[in-house]
C-alpha cells in the first residue's frame, strides 16, 4: 500500500472535524486523512502509519496546544519525515512569532484561524501536486 | 500505794505499741485461747493479756474479769513491764505495802495473788503483760512459770503475725486500688531488680515475663535509675521515668512508689507514638487513653515543672534587664555631666573673646564716634586689613559700611560685607563703659560657599525626585499595558478558535445543502432517497459527541475489520467504516446490512451522513457562538468605559469565570483549575478592579509554574467578611522575600521582564475595597487569602 497521508493536529475537535470535512469534499478518498488531538497522539499515529507503509506528506498543525507546541512538533518531525511539508494553523499570529520562525530558518505555511476554505484547499493542492 | 515508774524509753515504747494497732480492737479468739490456757495451767481465776498505754492498761483478752481497762497508776502490770526479763510475782498483795491500799486490792476484783510475764517485742520494748490474778494466795511451780513465759512469747508471736497480716492486707488493697485506677501494666521489683509481681498486660511481651526474672531481662531503662537507691531514699517524691522493651517494640512511661521496705511498685503506661510536648500546654486530656490517671498526673506534674521553670527564666530576664537599665542610667548621668562641663567651657570661651578681643581670631574694631575714628583693636583686624597698606578711618567707614543710621541706632546691627573677595558678617555692639561701638567681623566666606553648594544639591535632588516619580508613573502605565496585552492575547485566541469552527461549519453546511443534497437528489430515485432518510434515522449521533480522535480511529479500524470479514466483495471498507462511525455506531450493527448490500449503497451512505452533517454543523456553530459570546461578555468584566470607581454588587463566580476564560489559553497548556466557589455569592465592590486582582494572582501562579500547576479556589465567610482563597501547588515563595512581595517595584523577574507592580496593585485594589490580603507559602502549597467586608459601606 503506497498511500499518501495528511495529518491534522489540533486540541479542538471542532477544528479537526471541519478540516476532515473540507478535505473529503475537496480531495475525496484519494489520500488518507488522519487527525490527532495532541502532538503526543500524533507521534503515535505517525509510527502506526509508517508501519503500514504509508507516506506522510503534509502536516496541518495548530500552534498553541497543551503539551508540545505546533512548531516544536514540526521541528521534531523534520528528520523522521523527510520531504514533509507543514501548514501551521493559528489563532494568533504575532510579529514576534513571525520573526522567530525567520530566525530559525523554518519555512512554514502559516494560516490564521478562521481560515478560508479555498485558500487552504489551494495550498494543499499545490503541495500534493509537487509531491507527485 | 506505789505508782509504777515510767520506763526511760517510754515514748519509743508507746510508738512500738502503736505500730501494732492493737489497742481498742475487738476480741480475737487466738488471744482468748491463750488466757484460757494460762488460767487453767496456773489455776487462777483471772488471766489477762494487758497492754500498757500512756495512762491506762487495756485488756486484749481476759477471762474472769469484766472490765476492759483500768488506770495505769493502779495497775500491777505497770510495775511488771519495768522488769522485762523476768516474771513479776506478788504473793499476797494485802501484805505488800506497794499494793495494800490499791483499790483493786481493797475493792473489786480483790486481788491477792499476781503473776505477770512482760510481753517484749522484737526490738526489746515491753508492750504489756500476760498476767494472772487470784483472790487468794498462791504459789506457782517451775512448770507453771515456764508455761506462762511460753504463753507470753506466743502472744508476741500472735501480735507480730497479726501486724504482718494487716500490712499484707493493706498492700493488697493498695495494689488493687492502684490497678483499678491505672493501666494493667504494673510491676513489683525488689532492690536487686527481681520481678516479684507483674500485671496481666505484660503477658503480651516477648519473651514472656516470669516472676523471679530480672527487670533487665525484659526492659531497658532510659534514665539513670537505681532501684536500690530508690528504696533506700526516704523522699515521698514519685519518680517518673521511661523504659522500653528489649525488642524495642514497646515503650513505657511510669511512676514508681515504694511498695514496702523491700520492693518498689512500678505503674506504667504504654507510650504510643505520641511525644507529649508541653511547649504550648495545649494538649487536651483526650490525647490520653481512658482512665489514665497516672499519665494525667505525669502530664500535670511536667506542666507544673515547666511552668515554674518558665517563670524562673522570665524572672532572670527581668533581672538582667533591670541591670542594663541601671547601667544606662548611670552612663546617662555621666554624659549629662560632661555636657554641662562642655557648655560651661564654651560660655567661658565666648566671654573671653568678648572681654579680650586680642584673642579673637576675627577682626574687631572700635568705633569712637565722638571723635569719628575707627581703631583696630586686635591683630586679626590688622592682618586682614593691613596687607595692602594701612587704611584710613574714612576707608574703613566705607568698607565696614558704618552709616549714620548705624551710629545713631547704638544697637547691634548685622550686615554682610565683602572685602577682598572674602565675605564677612559684621556685628556691631554698643559698649557703655567706653561709650564706643565695637565692630566684630566674622569671616563667613566658606560658610556661604557651603550654603550655596547645599542649595544646588537640594535643587538637584528635587530634580531627581521628580524624575523618579515620572519613572514610576511610566512603570505603572507599563504594568497596565502588560495586563492589557495579556488580556488581548487571550481574547484574540479565544475568539478566533470558535470563529474558525463557525466558518468551517458554515462552509460545510453550504456545501452539504447545495451540492450533496440538492444536486445529488437528482441522481437518486425516490426510493433511494427514502432509503437514505431511513438510514439517517438509524443514527446514534448522541454517542459521538465526546469521542476523541483516538477512540474514533479505534472504532473505524474495528468496523473495517468486521466489514472485511463479512463483506469480502467490498474494496473500500475504509469509506464505509468511516461513514458508519459518523452515524454513531461503534460496531457493524445488523440494522446496517440492508444498506450495505443496497444497489447504490455508497450514495445512500453519503446522503444519510450528509443529512446528519447538516445537523452537526448547526450544532457546532451554535456551540462556537456560545463560546465566542462568553469571551466577549468576559471582556465586559474588564472594562466598563469611564466608570472607574464604580461600586456594584456582582456575582463572584461569574467574575472569576470571566477571568478563567480569558486565561484559558494559558491554563490549557497543562494547568488544572479546581473551582469550589459557590454560585450564590455576591460581592459589593469594584468589579473590574477585583477581576484584575484574580487575573494577577492566577497569572502569577501560572507563570511561576510554567502553566503546569494546580490551582484551587475556595470561598467561605466569617462574621461580616468574605474569605476568598487561591491555593496552588507551584514553587514555594522563599521565606526571605515573602514579606516583600506586596512592595512596589519588588520583583524576582529579570530586568525588563516584570514591573514588580502586579501584587502591589493587587494590594492597593484590595485596600481600596476595604479588604486585606495575606500570603502563606511552603514547599507543598502557596496560598493567597483575600478578606473583603460583606457590607462595604
Amino acid at each position: 500500500m503506497n498511500k499518501l497521508a495528511i495529518l491534522a493536529v489540533d486540541d479542538e475537535k471542532i477544528i479537526l472535524d471541519s478540516l476532515l470535512r473540507q478535505f473529503e469534499i475537496n480531495f475525496g478518498t484519494k489520500y488518507i486523512f488522519e487527525t490527532a488531538e495532541s502532538a503526543e497522539e500524533a507521534f503515535e499515529l505517525i509510527d502506526e502509519l509508517l508501519d503500514q507503509g504509508v507516506k506522510i506528506i503534509l502536516i496541518i498543525s495548530d500552534y498553541q496546544m497543551p503539551g508540545m507546541r505546533g512548531d516544536e512538533f514540526a521541528f521534531h518531525l523534520r528528520d523522521k519525515l523527510p520531504g514533509m511539508q507543514v501548514i501551521l494553523l493559528t489563532g494568533q499570529i504575532t510579529e514576534k512569532l513571525a520573526l522567530e520562525f525567520k530566525d530559525k530558518n523554518i519555512f512554514f505555511n502559516v494560516i490564521t484561524k478562521p481560515w478560508d476554505e479555498q485558500d487552504l484547499t489551494r495550498i494543499i493542492r499545490n503541495i500534493l501536486n509537487n509531491v507527485e | 500505794m506505789e505508782k509504777p515508774t515510767t520506763p526511760i524509753n517510754e515514748q519509743d515504747r508507746l510508738d512500738a505499741l502503736d505500730s501494732y494497732e492493737i489497742l481498742d480492737t475487738a476480741e480475737e479468739h487466738e488471744f482468748n485461747d491463750i488466757v484460757v490456757l494460762a488460767s487453767q495451767i496456773c489455776g487462777t481465776d483471772i488471766a489477762l493479756i494487758s497492754l500498757i498505754d500512756k495512762n491506762r492498761q487495756w485488756f486484749k483478752s481476759s477471762i474472769g474479769l469484766n472490765t476492759k481497762e483500768t488506770a495505769r497508776d493502779i495497775s500491777f502490770c505497770g510495775h511488771a513491764i519495768n522488769i522485762p526479763n523476768d516474771i513479776f510475782i506478788v504473793d499476797d498483795a494485802r501484805l505488800d505495802k506497794r499494793f495494800s491500799d490499791n483499790p483493786l486490792v481493797t475493792g473489786e476484783p480483790h486481788i491477792v495473788f499476781y503473776a505477770g510475764s512482760p510481753l517484749i517485742d522484737d526490738n526489746g520494748f515491753a508492750l504489756g503483760t500476760i498476767c494472772l490474778l487470784h483472790p487468794a494466795p498462791k504459789t506457782l511451780n517451775e512448770n507453771q512459770i515456764t508455761a506462762l513465759k511460753i504463753l507470753g512469747r506466743k502472744v508476741i508471736l500472735l501480735l507480730n503475725n497479726r501486724k504482718k497480716s494487716i500490712e499484707l492486707i493493706r498492700e493488697k488493697a493498695f495494689l488493687i486500688e492502684s490497678i483499678n485506677f491505672s493501666s494493667p501494666f504494673f510491676l513489683i521489683v525488689d532492690k536487686n531488680n527481681f520481678i516479684l509481681e507483674f500485671g496481666d498486660n505484660y503477658k503480651k511481651t516477648t519473651p514472656e515475663i516470669k516472676k523471679g526474672k530480672l527487670f533487665s531481662d525484659y526492659f531497658v531503662l532510659e534514665s539513670l535509675v537505681n532501684f536500690e537507691s530508690l528504696l533506700a531514699s526516704n523522699s515521698q517524691e514519685n519518680k517518673l521515668f521511661f523504659y522500653k522493651s528489649i525488642d524495642e517494640k514497646q515503650r513505657f512511661k511510669c511512676s514508681v512508689k515504694k511498695y514496702n521496705k523491700e520492693a518498689l511498685l512500678i505503674l506504667s503506661v504504654p507510650v504510643i507514638n505520641t511525644i507529649y510536648t508541653i511547649k504550648n500546654l495545649n494538649i487536651s486530656l483526650n490525647d490520653f487513653p481512658k482512665h489514665d490517671y497516672i499519665a494525667e498526673y505525669i502530664f500535670l506534674q511536667q506542666a507544673a515543672t515547666k511552668g515554674l521553670s518558665d517563670l524562673k527564666i522570665m524572672n532572670d530576664n527581668l533581672n538582667q534587664k533591670n541591670k542594663l537599665l541601671e547601667l544606662s542610667k548611670s552612663s546617662l548621668i555621666n554624659a549629662n555631666t560632661l555636657l554641662e562641663d562642655k557648655v560651661n567651657e564654651r560660655t567661658k570661651k565666648i566671654r573671653n573673646l568678648a572681654l579680650f578681643p586680642e584673642h579673637n581670631p576675627n577682626p574687631v574694631f572700635e568705633f569712637d564716634y565722638e571723635n569719628m575714628v575707627i581703631n583696630y583693636l586686635n591683630p586679626a583686624g590688622k592682618l586682614v586689613f593691613f596687607k595692602n597698606g594701612e587704611l584710613t578711618s574714612e576707608d574703613l567707614f566705607k568698607i565696614l559700611s558704618i552709616t549714620d543710621e548705624v551710629i545713631n541706632l547704638k544697637k547691634t546691627v548685622k550686615k554682610e560685607i565683602e572685602f577682598k573677595s572674602e565675605i564677612y558678617e559684621r556685628n556691631i555692639f554698643f559698649i557703655q563703659e567706653t561709650n564706643t561701638l565695637r565692630v566684630y567681623l566674622h569671616n563667613i566666606t566658606d560658610t556661604k560657599k557651603y550654603q550655596n553648594e547645599l542649595s544646588k544639591k537640594n535643587a538637584e535632588l528635587e530634580n531627581t525626585l521628580a524624575q523618579i516619580v515620572n519613572l514610576q508613573n511610566d512603570i505603572i502605565k507599563k504594568e497596565k499595558m502588560a495586563t492589557l496585552g495579556l488580556l488581548i492575547a487571550g481574547i484574540a485566541h479565544e475568539i478566533n478558535t470558535p470563529l474558525g469552527a463557525i466558518k468551517a461549519s458554515n462552509d460545510n453546511l453550504i456545501y452539504s445543502i447545495k451540492i450533496d443534497l440538492i444536486d445529488k437528489i437528482r441522481e437518486l430515485d425516490v426510493k433511494d432517497v427514502i432509503d437514505s432518510i431511513e438510514l439517517y434515522f438509524l443514527n446514534k449521533q448522541i454517542n459521538t459527541i465526546n469521542r476523541s480522535s483516538r477512540h474514533e480511529r479505534f472504532i473505524i479500524k474495528k468496523i473495517e475489520q468486521e466489514l472485511q470479514l463479512k463483506h469480502k466483495n467490498i474494496s473500500n471498507t475504509n469509506f464505509y467504516a468511516r461513514k458508519i462511525n459518523e452515524l454513531g455506531f461503534d460496531h457493524l450493527d445488523s440494522s446496517l446490512e440492508k444498506y450495505i448490500k443496497h444497489k447504490n449503497s455508497e450514495r445512500i451512505f453519503t446522503f444519510a451522513v450528509n443529512l446528519l452533517l447538516i445537523i452537526k454543523s448547526t450544532n457546532t456553530i451554535s456551540i462556537a457562538i456560545d463560546k465566542a459570546s462568553k469571551v466577549v461578555s468576559s471582556l465586559n468584566n474588564f472594562s466598563h468605559g469611564n466608570a472607574l470607581d464604580e461600586i456594584t454588587i456582582f456575582n463572584l463566580k461569574e467574575n472569576l469565570d470571566s477571568v478563567l476564560t480569558i486565561l484559558w489559553n494559558k491554563i490549557k497548556q497543562g494547568a488544572k483549575i479546581i473551582n469550589h466557589i459557590p454560585d450564590n455569592v455576591f460581592i459589593k465592590g469594584n468589579q473590574e478592579e477585583l477581576a484584575q486582582v484574580w487575573t494577577n494572582i492566577i497569572n502569577n501562579a501560572l507563570q511561576a509554574s510554567k502553566n503546569k500547576c494546580q490551582i484551587e479556589l475556595y470561598y467561605s465567610s466569617e462574621k461580616e467578611t468574605h474569605i476568598i482563597t487561591f491555593k496552588n501547588n507551584g514553587p514555594e515563595i522563599p521565606k526571605d522575600i515573602i514579606n516583600n512581595i506586596f512592595d512596589a517595584f519588588f520583583t524576582t523577574k529579570k530586568q525588563g521582564e516584570g514591573t514588580g507592580l502586579g501584587l502591589n496593585i493587587v494590594k492597593k485594589i484590595i485596600e481600596k475595597n476595604k479588604g486585606t490580603i495575606e500570603c502563606i507559602s511552603n514547599s507543598i502549597e502557596t496560598k493567597f487569602t483575600i478578606f473583603l467586608p460583606i457590607h462595604n459601606e
